[in-house]
């Protein structure tokens, strides 16, 4: 397939952007936007094999992701409401309770 | 001609767009960028001729979650966060070590043989006859049964575990 180079660079590229924004930012909706980002990276490989291979397990693989993104946006922005009303900022350095 | 040019456009709008979700100060615009950058993941879809999911990711990704979490921050009244907006510390060296974990990962990937094996569904005729939405539902409805039961679980159980977290007190 022409461009597969092109595809596979940008989905490695989106998952290094997306894991430098999880590690650095310390909001955690923005944190939670960067692990969408390297979720997007990674349909895109999924994608572009699928392709490439002519396979339908990547497609599929890529629906199931969808709504386990949309399921974990859910739960995450719940978590994020109990957090703000315990500590009065979304500040994942203020989120210690599970440190040790 | 045209296809280069319009897949230069994407890719650039796509990493630029997810730059600036990870760099921008104020939140809201954050998630305006990232519903951009999922824009621009589906015109690349769109040019791997798989229109459905490129739709897919418009609905689900720029439509609904997006606007949730546009939602959640204004329901939060968050613009900036508090203090400093980086952690700078022993996360970078991590940061490092990473890329050039992925770095070598790609350099191995260019070792792997040049031809993969092509068997499936997705023919360029059957693309053509029945479309991608087409086969992937005879696969899903057949092939993939339990995992998709198992989604539309996982999917019943986030809904439900979202009311009972963001309910007041219990």
């Amino acid at each position: 397939m022409e461009y597969q180079s092109v595809f596979l660079g940008l989905g490695l590229a989106l998952f290094l952007i997306g894991t430098a924004g999880a590690l650095v930012r310390r909001t955690a909706i923005v944190v939670f936007l960067s692990i969408e980002i390297m979720l997007g990276g990674v349909n895109l490989v999924f994608l572009t094999f699928a392709r490439s291979t002519q396979s339908a397990d990547g497609a599929f693989m890529v629906m199931c992701i969808m709504a386990v993104a949309a399921v974990e946006a859910a739960v995450g922005l719940a978590i994020f409401f109990r957090m703000y009303q315990k500590t009065g900022s979304i500040d994942v350095e203020r989120f210690n309770l599970l440190k040790w | 001609m045209a296809e280069l040019s319009i897949l230069t456009f994407f890719v650039v709008l796509s990493v630029l767009s997810s730059l600036l979700v990870v760099c921008t100060k104020n939140i809201v615009h954050c998630a305006l960028w990232m519903i951009v950058s999922c824009i621009a993941l589906a015109g690349l879809f769109l040019l791997l001729h798989l229109q459905f999911l490129a739709i897919l990711q418009i609905i689900v990704y720029a439509g609904a979650i997006m606007m949730f979490i546009l939602y959640a921050i204004m329901m939060l009244n968050l613009r900036f966060s508090s203090g400093p907006y980086l952690l700078w510390n022993v996360k970078t060296l991590g940061l490092v070590v990473l890329v050039v974990f992925m770095v070598g990962l790609l350099g191995l990937a260019e070792l792997l043989p040049e031809t993969s094996p092509i068997s499936g569904p997705f023919t360029v005729q059957a693309l053509e006859d029945i479309g991608e939405a087409g086969i992937l539902a005879t696969r899903i409805f057949s092939d993939y049964i339990i995992a998709f039961e198992l989604v539309s679980v996982l999917l019943t159980a986030g809904v439900v575990g979202a009311l009972a977290l963001a309910k007041k007190d219990r």
